[in-house]
Formats: C-alpha cells, sequence, structure tokens
C-alpha cells in the first residue's frame, strides 16, 4: 500500500512538472485602439493639432489633422480633445470611423464629428457639439453638451446640483443620472427624438418611460455585447474633477511596447526536463522492479 | 499483470530518455549559441585591430571624480577665442563591420567589460535584432539593438540600446553590475563608434525601474528621445537623478545628450535595469565609409 501511494505521487510529480512546464501558459490579447489627443492652436496654425497618447503638453511635437485622418486614425481609435487659449474656428472633423472613445476634457470646446463614438465622454466644464451615433455617452457636472444624433445610453455624473445643459437630436436609450457617491437620481428610458434637454440641470423632457422597451434592451445587450468595458450601472462613477483618461480604457491592461530583453526559459526548460526525466526513470525502474 | 507493468516501465524510460535527451540538445543549443556570438564578435573585433583600434575609453582612475565637484579650486584660464584647429579624419576601425551588415549603427564599448558588441538599428522592425545574430542568423542572445525611436542622424537627444540580460554575461548580462558604485568607479566611460565618430559618455545615473502600462501616468525613461524644450529635457533628467542608485556627481544641462543602455531585471514584472550616460568630448571624426 505504502509502494502504491509513492508511486502515485511519483506519477503525479512527474504529471505536474510536465503541466507546468514554461511556455504552457498562453495568453491572448484584444487588438487595442491607438489614443491621439488634440488641442486646437490659433494664430498662424489655426487649426486643430494632434499628438500620440493621452497627453498634449506645451512643447511637444505636434502634428496636422489631416495626417491623423489621412494617415494615422483608425476604427477603434481614441481622442482626447485638450483646451486651448484659442477657441476652435474649426470643426473636429474626425471622418466616417468608428472610435473606441471620444474624450472632451475640462474647459475644452469642440465640434466634434465622427462615424459613430462608441464611448464619448464630456468633462466637468466642458463644452460639445457630437455629431455621429454615441452608444455610451458620459457626462460629467457642468458639462454642455448637444448631441445630433442617437444616444443608446447616456449618463450624467453629478456631485451637488446640476448646471448641465444637454440635449440631443437623436433618440435616447436610456438616461441616468448618479452622484459622484454612486446614488442613482433616477432613469429614464426611451426618449424620442430632438425631446431629450436638460437646461442648468433641469429635465426638460416631457415624453420618456419608467420601464426599458425590449428593443432598447436588445440593442443595449448587443452594444454591451461589443463593448469592451463599461462602468456598470451601480459603479460609482469617476471622479468628474480628477477624470483618469477615460479615454484609454481599452488600453488599462496593455503594457508599453518595449523590446523584451529577459532570457528566454532555457533554465527553467532545463531543470524541468532533467527533473522529470529523473523522475520518469525512477518510477520507470520501479514498476520494472515489481512486475519482476 | 506482470506484462502490463513492464509495458508501462518501458513507457516511463522512453519517455525519460526523450526528457533526457531534450535537455542535452537545449544545452548543445545554448552553448552553440554562446560559441557563435562570441565568433562573430571575435572576428569583428579582430578586423577591427588590424584596422588599428583606436584606444577604448579610459575609465578616470577610482580615486579620481569626473564630476564637475572636482573641477580645481583655481579656475583655468578662460578659453582663448581661437579655434581649435579640425582634427583630421581617420579610418573607422569598424568600417569591415558597417560594410558587413548595414543595419548595423554603432559599436558600442565599455572598456574592460564584456560590452563590446555591434548595435544595431531596424527602424522597420525594432525587434528583428533581438534574437538574430549579426549575420542574421537565429540566435538566443540576439544583438544590442538601438531603440527605433532614436537616431543617430539626426541625432537625438538621447539614444536607447536595448540588450539581453544573459545569463553567460552575453550582450548586457554584464550591465548590472553597475548597482555595486565600486563598479561604476571603474568603468564610468563608454564609447559609442557610429559611422561618423567616436562618441563619448559618461555614466550619469543607474537605476532599476519598469515598463509601465500604457495607461500609467509615471516616468517612462523609454518614451524620451528628443527634448526641444528646456521642460522636456529637465523632467527626464530630474526623474533619472532621482532614480539613480548613488550620486555619480555628474550633472547635465538642456543641450547635453544622453546614451541609455537597457536590459531586463527581475525585481519586478517587465523590470528594467537602465545605465544613462551623458555624451562628453567627442573622439575622432572617420571618414565616409566606402567599399
Amino acid at each position: 500500500m505504502h509502494k502504491k501511494i509513492k508511486l502515485f505521487v511519483s506519477m503525479l510529480v512527474a504529471a505536474a512538472i510536465l503541466v507546468f512546464l514554461p511556455g504552457s501558459s498562453l495568453t491572448a490579447r484584444a487588438a487595442e485602439g491607438n489614443t491621439y489627443s488634440l488641442k486646437y492652436f490659433g494664430g498662424d496654425i489655426n487649426d486643430w493639432r494632434y499628438v500620440s497618447g493621452s497627453t498634449f503638453e506645451d512643447g511637444m511635437y505636434h502634428r496636422e489633422l489631416y495626417t491623423l485622418t489621412a494617415y494615422d486614425l483608425k476604427d477603434g481609435d481614441n481622442i482626447v480633445v485638450y483646451p486651448s487659449d484659442a477657441a476652435p474656428a474649426k470643426n473636429l472633423d474626425l471622418g466616417s470611423f468608428k472610435l473606441g472613445s471620444v474624450t472632451v476634457h475640462q474647459g475644452a470646446q469642440a465640434v466634434v464629428s465622427a462615424g459613430s463614438i462608441k464611448d464619448c465622454y464630456i468633462l466637468n466644464g466642458a463644452y460639445a457639439s457630437v455629431n455621429g451615433e454615441v452608444t455610451n455617452a458620459y457626462l460629467y457636472d457642468n458639462a454642455t453638451c448637444t448631441f445630433h444624433n442617437n444616444v443608446l445610453y447616456m449618463v450624467l455624473y453629478i456631485t451637488d446640483v446640476p448646471h448641465s445643459n444637454i440635449s440631443c437630436g437623436g433618440t435616447v436609450g436610456e438616461f441616468r443620472i448618479y452622484t459622484t457617491a454612486g446614488e442613482s437620481k433616477g432613469a429614464f428610458y426611451d426618449i424620442p427624438a430632438n425631446t431629450m434637454r436638460l437646461t442648468d440641470g433641469t429635465i426638460q423632457f416631457p415624453v420618456w418611460s419608467p420601464n426599458p422597451s425590449e428593443a432598447y434592451l436588445q440593442a443595449k445587450a448587443e452594444a454591451d455585447g461589443t463593448a469592451s468595458i463599461q462602468p456598470p450601472a451601480n459603479e460609482t462613477p469617476a471622479d468628474s474633477s480628477a477624470p483618469s483618461a477615460p479615454a484609454t480604457d481599452n488600453a488599462s491592461d496593455e503594457y508599453d511596447k518595449v523590446p523584451k530583453t529577459g532570457e528566454d526559459g532555457t533554465g527553467l526548460w532545463l531543470i524541468a526536463l532533467t527533473g522529470a526525466a529523473a523522475v520518469l526513470y525512477t518510477v520507470s525502474c520501479r514498476l520494472y522492479k515489481k512486475a519482476k | 499483470m506482470k506484462k502490463s507493468r513492464k509495458i508501462l516501465a518501458a513507457v516511463f524510460a522512453v519517455a525519460a530518455v526523450i526528457c533526457l535527451t531534450a535537455a542535452v540538445v537545449l544545452i548543445i543549443w545554448q552553448v552553440s549559441d554562446n560559441i557563435r556570438t562570441s565568433k562573430s564578435t571575435e572576428g569583428l573585433q579582430a578586423s577591427a585591430d588590424a584596422a588599428g583600434t583606436p584606444e577604448p575609453p579610459i575609465s578616470p582612475d577610482p580615486s579620481e571624480s569626473s564630476s564637475e565637484a572636482n573641477v580645481p579650486e583655481t579656475s583655468p584660464e578662460p578659453p582663448v577665442s581661437t579655434p581649435e584647429p579640425t582634427p583630421e579624419p581617420v579610418e573607422n576601425p569598424y568600417r569591415d563591420s558597417f560594410l558587413a551588415n548595414s543595419d548595423m549603427a554603432a559599436w558600442l564599448q565599455i572598456a574592460d567589460t564584456k560590452i563590446d558588441y555591434p548595435v544595431m538599428w531596424t527602424p522597420e522592425d525594432e525587434e528583428y535584432y533581438l534574437r538574430r545574430g549579426f549575420d542574421g542568423s537565429a540566435n538566443r542572445n540576439g544583438c544590442l539593438i538601438l531603440d527605433t525611436d532614436s537616431s543617430l542622424d539626426p541625432l537625438t537627444t538621447n539614444l536607447i540600446i536595448h540588450g539581453h540580460n544573459m545569463k553567460s554575461g552575453a550582450m548586457f548580462g554584464t550591465l548590472m553590475n553597475y548597482e555595486d558604485e565600486d563598479y561604476w568607479q571603474e568603468h564610468k566611460t563608454i564609447a559609442l563608434y557610429t559611422k561618423e565618430c567616436l562618441r563619448n559618455y559618461e555614466v550619469i545615473a543607474v537605476f532599476r525601474t519598469q515598463v509601465y502600462k500604457k495607461t500609467d501616468q509615471v516616468f517612462k525613461f523609454y518614451k524620451f528621445f528628443q527634448a526641444d524644450t528646456t521642460e522636456e529635457f529637465d523632467d527626464f533628467y530630474q526623474n533619472i537623478m532621482a532614480l539613480s542608485l548613488y550620486d555619480t556627481g555628474v550633472t547635465a544641462e538642456f543641450g547635453d545628450r544622453f546614451l541609455t543602455l537597457s536590459t531586463c531585471a527581475y525585481h519586478v514584472e517587465n523590470g528594467r535595469f537602465v545605465v544613462v550616460a551623458k555624451e562628453v568630448e567627442s573622439g575622432d571624426t572617420y571618414l565616409p565609409i566606402q567599399n
């Protein structure tokens, strides 16, 4: 009996070594969009300029908007709009791309046009006008925004008394208000086209449903199925005073691309292989002796 | 029952032999990679020696310091405005290596260390030589690679060179010796032989860091290549000085250029060990390389 247990343990160890050999764990990561930050420049430039990444700081080398839309921008990419000293004289036309996200920063002003936007973040104190279908819109406190097309899911995060000015030219599938403490202040479903309006935080749309329709639920489920990250309804929203670059949510788990200069797992393989050989040989000898 | 045990014993024995054979093959593979790396490098070094290798930059005596703190109390006479005569260009000692492989961007040398290798630059595929030898054949030691965002022409403020941290000591396998301040004292200078000239560097900071997530808003040494403003320069400079494991006494100011050597470290996931050096007085200038 004792020998049988030892044999079982030996076989288990051999199996474990083989299973846990380095290189056996493979991980797959979803493709992610790139992030570009844009800022309007007045004066001689008089146009939008962009840099790669989610920060646009003074002194950074920036490029013309047409280069972005002609060469760099792809479906699924993320856009961050930074405030500028000069009021934009030109619309931010991002073509017909299906963007992963658009974030309009605090104090920024922009008329954004795109094919569609999955996640649209209008931060506290931003002024925006959005052309293109929006799946999820997240607005913060004193944001001012006009959506010209349909919005499937819209959330307004408030700290105290809302002062937002929001309107939508299309339909709104669901509109919710949350406090930054996570307390729900109401949910409104199936708001008809061109009726959704909030003026200085006061709800001014006459028609809405207290319950979601089947059509909305189905559309939402489809959107969620393709959505990567979306805050749960009962989740405490981000602090509107310091949003942490929501435009790059898709990339939150991705590391920067830097050459991997570690030694490969040769040493571990050697240990595993010689260990496995020793265990297998021992087991073999014991079995042979028993058979004799 | 006995027969089945015998069969099982045979199966286990065969599996053991297979595992052992695989281990031996791995060892042979590793050793052969090391031999090929060392032969290839020695061949190139020999060719440089034949061409008359310049004196590698000698690190200053440990008892002396290269920092500004050691400026003599009595300041020397202010420099005379008469321009120095331009030195005559000489033959590049690594001419044959440059001709042998156009992907070679430079030759990196730290005197009295194993670090004496070609540096490859392939902007179309940064990691091409990460697991390939100088001749392009598969080799787990790889080559030293110049980050594709770095450029020698035009010269960027920071040149980042990546290399494998091999246990055999190959490539940047000995770079982590810089953790020891005494080692730094003996190996303060780094030479980079480019096509055009010899660039000398002095180690300014040595630190451990890591590759961060894209969303992490932290100092990332591997994102700094060009400083167009004082702010950009100071941001990098102040961060590396703050991270440095010890004070080298070397200072820098806007306009200075850096060489950053980076290799993997294992203190954290995606860890990196980094040695940053500041460019000091250039050495020889070289004649154009022609066939």
